[in-house]
């Protein structure tokens, strides 16, 4: 038999150890964020079929991909934030491979369903990744923009196969974007929301930017009746007379002056009537999580009084 | 040599008919004769002289299936204990195997012995005494209650249970849906159940979480249902959230039995079984072949199961062997739009798509062992089962559904939703598992203080698939889910009894749960990529019980449980989430050997929780909630000619915090507040015909719902229903006639809120709208029975 | 011992019977989330329209008919992808910490319309004249509270029997002169558009992300749309149409007419009480 002591002592183990600690606890695990413009940017967007390269023949080649992203974000799916960028990392994606972001170490292992991040205008006082240049900072800071694209397209001459017509261009966006609730795109059927933490692991979320979506010919990546393609000959159409200064860079002010073609662009959605527009808006959507993943997308600035297309608030 | 066992065992009387307060035990050695009757009973020296003479006359007049040596009735000399019921209530047997041959006719157990060969000495007491009740809610409907009113299927029974109210979507042979005290338990999500020491809830099943599929049970094989309403026992692991139902299984008809049917809508329904006398009730064997063309068009059905038990001496210790095969198929009418029924542009009884349906299969072997006696008493059962289950339904329609994913996902999607949503399920599984415990005396501040720890196992090998089908052609038009899952379930329990005060026990106890699932998804994008997740979950319970008289008992309980992912929504690595259950109980137990009546408040508190979101046609993640509610429930049997059971549950299931577009305080959809169920019996003897008795059996069961909150502030419709059965039995034939819904009341059985477009072309209306399946018109089933 | 037990039956069934009279009449005001509200429906048309307006390929638009058929309306709680868009009015604490601040954009994306909210379908298509005197009412619709935001303006595959539209699902008649050239010969036009025009743009008519002014709708109210016939002409260049006469003017069909036509901000909802 034995004791009471012995018995009671046993009993409220028992219940302590229901009612103290918790032995199902997942551990903690670290999430890193990175960021990589793939071989579009990198390398560069050969001709192809519209999905692959552009439908015109166009090819094109980046010299600088800019983009100052701030604000990374990680909550669970009460909302509780546990980690959240300290300030905002400058990047030139045109630079090779996967750069960190931040790493965000000693998170409960568990699943964050509410994952952000955004673009906005370029500050000083960002930190520089990688190889970007200090001067690219600057310049972005004292226009006040948030992407910076510059590179050189260019397709063989119809008039002479020998020689090729080039283009060059500069353009500097000054969209602020947030995306938010990203998800990653469907691996094996499912589709996560946000990261999953793992137990003593690090989780890598890659804020990619895909370099060929300014050239898209529809806003809406959804469900078209038409197939969406990448095409660069309207751009490259608005630096020729009468509409452009023939000086071989293609500006957003003479895109901004080239009315659109409704029966190759789709325009629905469109505010504006001028490629300049399209491509502004598109300058949004550059921002995609996970490689493939997506977020919703919401403008951060206010509209300025005044304006009523995205082209007017470049002039 | 087969040892004597026990046929006949009329209960011990105290001496001077003055029961004691707690039982009594008393050994005694007999001698029983080659006719099986008892020609020598003798004590041990150190008994009581009066229980003495009480016990050895409780002896004599047992009756025994003579010892068999070669295959001829020979004389044997064995020790029995006959034990003397004390007045404390006797609590209600629980374990699912007890090996109590030949019970008397009283409900509940009361002598219990098993005969071993003369030349041994150890005495073999099994499974007598149960796990007593953990909340005041806790019942055992008996046989008397199960086979009071007429039963269609094993889960019509379900139906007597307090506070549970059943309804079927997709044909006869699927799982119905089940809620239970303001749960939407789905088809099993929320309701652990077992029977004949086998789960039947099948884990991560595509069309539901814990769908438990019932039908493989002739009702008349069901003995006995123990009803363990939230999660105050270890003893209840995964789906265990509403509560958890044991069914045991046993036939008591002595010798054969033989039965034809048939019925209204070309129902016909073959049964043979049989029970060898001189057994116990667990040893048997029973088929069920039924087939009908059903109520409307789209609903004919047909299903054939075999079950055989036995339990069987083996050496000191007691196996119990249990096996069983059964498939169906069956048509599905699928749901309709109210306003189409209301405005008459659809029959009733119609459907939009006759090709909705499925089928369903289901084998299974149990081995059971177990030994010991009111001290020390151990078992292990093993057990293997084979599921299939194919359901091809159609909800929608040609809706074309919100669908997120990349523009081609989107593309193929839309493009298949032209063709009609029609869907087909297949889900595939073999299980193998265990359970076994150990229940040791271990006093503490008394004798009757028990310490009981159990240890538990369950391995699923699922292979499971999602197509959506045209409705035309019924070809696959997107492949949606191709997966392969192996889930493991393992767990261990400790419970402690101790008896502080003379009239309080506390029962209390911790369990620990260990899930891991390993998913592989071969369709979409996937390309047989796998990955693993896994959790653990610790739960605490505990119940005091204060006996305030010699029948009532007082009862508080607490409870922590747990609800299980399925599988495939868990990301590799994730530690797997688990809804926190968290259960309180209180309420009274009154129970004498003719009455039982037992009321309680009850309060069910989840850290989140699930509803059918109709938008995304899934259950989605809702804030927290909470169920409070009471149950008033009896079963009384005061002459041996009438017994009644009737339940009152009424339960009130809100949001507890605002989040997500539900708003704290806004009631949850689809579980009924209030279940009201009542089953009578009158089993008169109406006289005699040549000198043989005739007894006449007339039941009746009375189901009623109100109050089923539905989505947008909707109410759905009540319903009460009767069943009635009346039999008569001249001594080996019997006639029996039927009527389910006796008044022929129209009835929806189901309601649900959601956007469907059944009209190819139309403009479709994409608002969520009431959708319902029609309950059954007024169904008369004729039986005749020969019993040999 | 059987005749003891009655007494016992009958407070048992008193109590349950009792039980079920409290519970089935608990009435308890508590319902499930949300509930379902009647929608009216009205189409109007932008002033704008009669008076010379310029497009954004830069002609000064004068319109005499214009008219389109639609066969019903949904209404979602998704944001629309783009375009100018009211949001709902925030309280001055709000707008302080807030983004937006009066008009605003959401952005171009991958729209997603969310859950239906409500809806209006038209048992047979309804033509709208988009120089009626006033807001024109159409059939009621229904729905429940939500928060709306983004609506689907449903062009019909057959036309309804109307003289100015003659079988296409929308047609414009005007005339069109290049901005700054007023004196320069007008265009006369005549532009239709039929399913197949708009097939190339959307899916069985359907215009998606429809601007619908961000409001959370509790009760029983009033969808109003506004076409917008500016959106419908905004990117038609007119020097590619044959001039026609004030009487005769060139029936044509044009890309950017239907593009137009198909334009998400060329339907503008909002709700009212």
């Amino acid at each position: 038999m034995f004791s009471k002591l012995t018995s009671l002592v046993l009993l409220s183990t028992l219940l302590c150890a229901a009612g103290c600690s918790d032995p199902t606890s997942g551990g903690k695990g670290i999430e890193k964020f990175t960021t990589w413009g793939e071989e579009f940017i990198e390398d560069g967007i050969p001709a192809g079929d519209g999905t692959t390269g552009f439908v015109d023949g166009w090819s094109l080649k980046y010299g600088k991909f800019l983009v100052n992203y701030n604000a990374i974000s990680v909550a669970d799916a009460a909302g509780h934030v546990v980690a959240k960028l300290d300030k905002p990392r400058f990047v030139d994606n045109v630079h090779r491979d996967e750069k960190d972001l931040i790493t965000f170490p000693d998170l409960d292992a568990k699943a964050y369903t509410q994952v952000s991040y955004e673009i906005s205008t370029a500050v000083a006082n960002a930190e520089i990744v990688g190889d970007a240049d200090p001067a690219d900072l600057a310049m972005m800071v004292s226009k006040g923009l948030s992407v910076y694209v510059e590179g050189e397209a260019s397709k063989p001459d119809p008039d002479n196969a020998k020689k090729q017509i080039t283009k060059t261009f500069h353009w500097g966006f000054k969209t602020q974007t947030s995306y938010r609730d990203c998800h990653s795109a469907e691996e094996n059927g499912i589709s996560t929301e946000g990261v999953v933490v793992t137990n003593n692991q690090t989780d890598v979320s890659q804020l990619t930017t895909h370099g060929d979506h300014l050239y898209y010919d529809s806003l809406q990546s959804g469900d078209n009746a038409k197939p969406t393609s990448i095409r660069f000959e309207e751009k490259a159409a608005a630096d020729d007379a009468p509409n452009g200064d023939g000086d071989g860079e293609v500006t957003l002010q003479e895109l901004c002056q080239a009315n659109i073609d409704p029966s190759v662009y789709n325009t629905s959605g469109l505010p504006g009537a001028t490629i300049g527009d399209f491509v502004i808006s598109l300058a949004r959507t550059i921002g995609h999580f996970r490689h493939e993943g997506e977020c919703t997308i919401k403008r951060i600035d206010p509209v300025p009084s005044g304006v009523t297309n995205p082209c007017d608030e470049y002039k | 040599m087969i040892p004597p066992v026990p046929a006949e065992q009329p209960r011990a009387i105290w001496p001077h008919d003055e029961p004691r307060a707690e039982d009594e035990l008393v050994p005694v050695v007999l001698v029983v004769a080659a006719t099986g009757e008892v020609t020598s009973a003798e004590t041990e020296s150190g008994v009581e002289p009066e229980l003495s003479v009480a016990a050895i006359e409780a002896a004599r007049r047992w009756v025994f299936r003579p010892a068999l040596k070669d295959g001829r009735p020979v004389a044997a000399k064995l020790k029995v204990l006959i034990r003397f019921l004390g007045s404390a209530p006797n609590e209600p047997d629980t374990t699912a195997p007890t090996n109590v041959p030949a019970r008397p006719p009283a409900p509940n157990p009361v002598a219990t012995t098993v005969a071993v060969p003369a030349e041994q000495t150890t005495i073999t007491v099994l499974g007598t005494k149960g796990t007593p009740p953990r909340s005041a809610s806790e019942i055992i409907q008996d046989k008397r209650v199960l086979s009071a009113s007429p039963h269609r299927t094993a889960s019509d029974l379900l139906l007597t249970v307090p506070g549970m109210a059943i309804t079927q979507h997709s044909g006869e042979g699927a799982a119905h849906q089940i809620f239970f005290r303001g749960f939407d338990a789905v088809h099993g999500q929320d309701l652990e159940i077992w029977a004949g020491g086998v789960p039947v809830n099948d884990v991560s099943n595509i069309h539901g979480q814990g769908y438990a599929d019932l039908n493989f049970l002739p009702p008349e094989v069901v003995k006995r249902i123990r009803s363990s309403p939230g999660t105050y026992d270890p003893r209840q692991g995964d789906f265990a959230v509403a509560g958890s139902l044991w069914l045991d299984l046993g036939y008591d008809e002595p010798g054969f039995t033989l039965s034809a049917s048939t019925g209204s809508f070309g129902a016909r329904r073959y049964f043979l079984a049989y029970h060898p006398k001189g057994w116990s009730d667990a040893t048997f064997a029973a088929f069920e072949l039924y087939s009908t063309d059903g109520f409307g068009p789209a609903r004919a059905a047909q299903r054939t199961s075999a079950i055989a038990q036995t339990e069987i001496p083996l050496g000191s210790a007691t196996a119990r062997v249990m096996a069983s095969t059964y498939a169906a198929s069956f048509d599905s009418a699928g749901v309709l739009r109210l306003s189409d029924i209301e405005k008459g542009s659809i029959d009733r009884f119609g459907s939009y798509d006759e090709h909705q349906g499925g089928d369903s299969a289901r084998s299974q072997v149990a081995v059971e062992l177990g030994q010991g006696d009111a001290e020390s008493r151990w078992s292990i059962t093993s057990y293997a089962v084979l599921r299939s289950m194919r359901l091809r339904q159609d909800f929608t329609g040609y809706l074309v559904q919100p669908f997120t994913g990349s523009a081609a996902e989107v593309a193929a999607a839309d493009k298949a939703s032209a063709q009609g949503n029609s869907e087909q399920q297949t889900n595939d599984a073999s299980t193998l598992g265990m359970t076994a415990w150990y229940r040791r005396s271990l006093p503490i501040f008394a004798a009757t203080d028990a310490l009981e720890v159990g240890v538990s196992g369950r391995y699923d090998s699922i292979a499971q698939s999602q197509k959506k089908l045209s409705i035309d052609t019924s070809q696959v038009t997107l492949d949606e889910v191709d997966a392969k899952v192996r889930a493991s379930d393992v767990a261990g329990y400790v419970d402690l009894a101790i008896h502080p005060l003379s009239r309080v026990v506390v029962r209390g106890g911790v369990r620990l749960d260990g899930l891991a699932y390993v998913t592989q998804d071969d369709g979409g994008q996937g390309q047989g990529q796998r990955r693993s997740a896994q959790g653990a979950h610790l739960g605490a319970k505990a119940t005091v019980d204060v006996r305030l008289t010699q029948s009532a008992h007082a009862l508080a309980s607490y409870g922590d449980g747990f609800r299980s992912p399925q599988a495939r929504s868990l990301a590799a690595g994730e530690t797997a989430p688990f809804t926190k259950v968290q259960s309180y109980e209180v309420g009274l137990r009154y129970q004498t050997e003719q009455m039982r009546a037992t009321a309680s408040l009850f309060r069910t508190v989840l850290s989140e929780d699930l509803a059918f979101n109709q938008a995304t046609a899934r259950n989605d993640r809702t804030p927290p909630t909470r169920r409070t509610g009471v149950s008033v429930e009896m079963a009384a049997h005061p002459t041996s000619w009438f017994s009644a059971a009737a339940s009152v549950t009424y339960t009130r299931a809100e949001f507890t915090n605002t989040d997500g577009g539900y708003n704290a305080g806004d009631l949850l959809p689809y579980a009924p507040q209030v279940v009201i169920r009542s089953d009578l019996a009158f089993t008169p003897t109406l006289g005699q015909v040549m000198n043989r008795p005739i007894t006449a059996h007339f039941g009746i069961g009375q189901t009623a719902i109100a109050r089923r909150p539905l989505p947008y502030a909707e109410m759905g419709h009540d319903y009460n229903l009767f069943d009635v059965v009346a039999k008569v039995r001249l001594r080996e034939v019997e006639l029996a006639v039927s009527a389910f819904n006796l008044l022929n009341q129209d009835w929806y059985d189901g309601e649900y809120t959601f956007a469907s477009n059944f009209q190819k072309g139309a403009a479709p209306s994409l608002v969520p709208q009431r959708h319902v399946t029609v309950g059954a018109p007024r169904t008369v089933l004729a039986t005749l029975t020969l019993f040999l | 011992m059987s005749i003891a037990i009655i007494p016992r039956l009958i407070s048992v069934s008193a109590l349950l019977s009792f039980s079920c009279l409290a519970a089935c009449s608990s009435g308890s005001d508590a319902s499930t989330t949300g509930k379902r509200i009647a929608l009216h429906t009205e189409i109007t048309a932008d002033p704008v329209i009669q008076s010379t307006f310029t497009t954004g390929f830069g002609w000064d638009v004068t319109l005499s008919k214009a008219k389109v058929a639609t066969s019903a309306f949904y209404y979602f709680d998704g944001p629309p992808p783009t375009a100018l868009f009211k949001v709902r009015k925030r309280s001055i604490g709000e707008r302080i910490g807030g983004f937006f601040v009066g008009t605003a954009w959401a952005h171009p994306g991958h729209y997603q319309a969310g859950t239906a909210l409500g809806e209006a379908i038209f048992t047979a298509p309804v033509a709208f004249d988009l120089f009626s005197a006033g807001p024109v009412k159409l059939a009621d619709g229904d729905g429940v509270t939500g928060i709306y935001r983004s609506a689907r303006f449903v062009l019909p595959q057959q036309a309804p029997a109307d003289d100015v539209l003659n079988g296409h699902l929308a047609a414009v008649e005007g005339q069109a002169v290049k901005h700054g050239q007023a004196d320069a010969k007008p265009i006369y036009f005549r532009l239709i558009a039929d399913y197949d025009d708009i097939s190339m743009n959307v899916n069985e008519g359907a215009v998606d992300g429809c601007v619908l002014d961000e409001t959370t709708v509790t009760d029983d109210g009033t969808i109003t749309v506004e076409v917008k016939a500016t959106i419908w002409l905004n990117l038609v260049d007119f020097s590619k149409i044959e001039p026609g006469t004030a009487a005769k003017p060139t029936e044509a069909r044009d890309a950017g007419f239907s593009q137009g036509v198909t334009q998400l901000s060329a339907y503008h909802f909002s709700y009212s009480k």
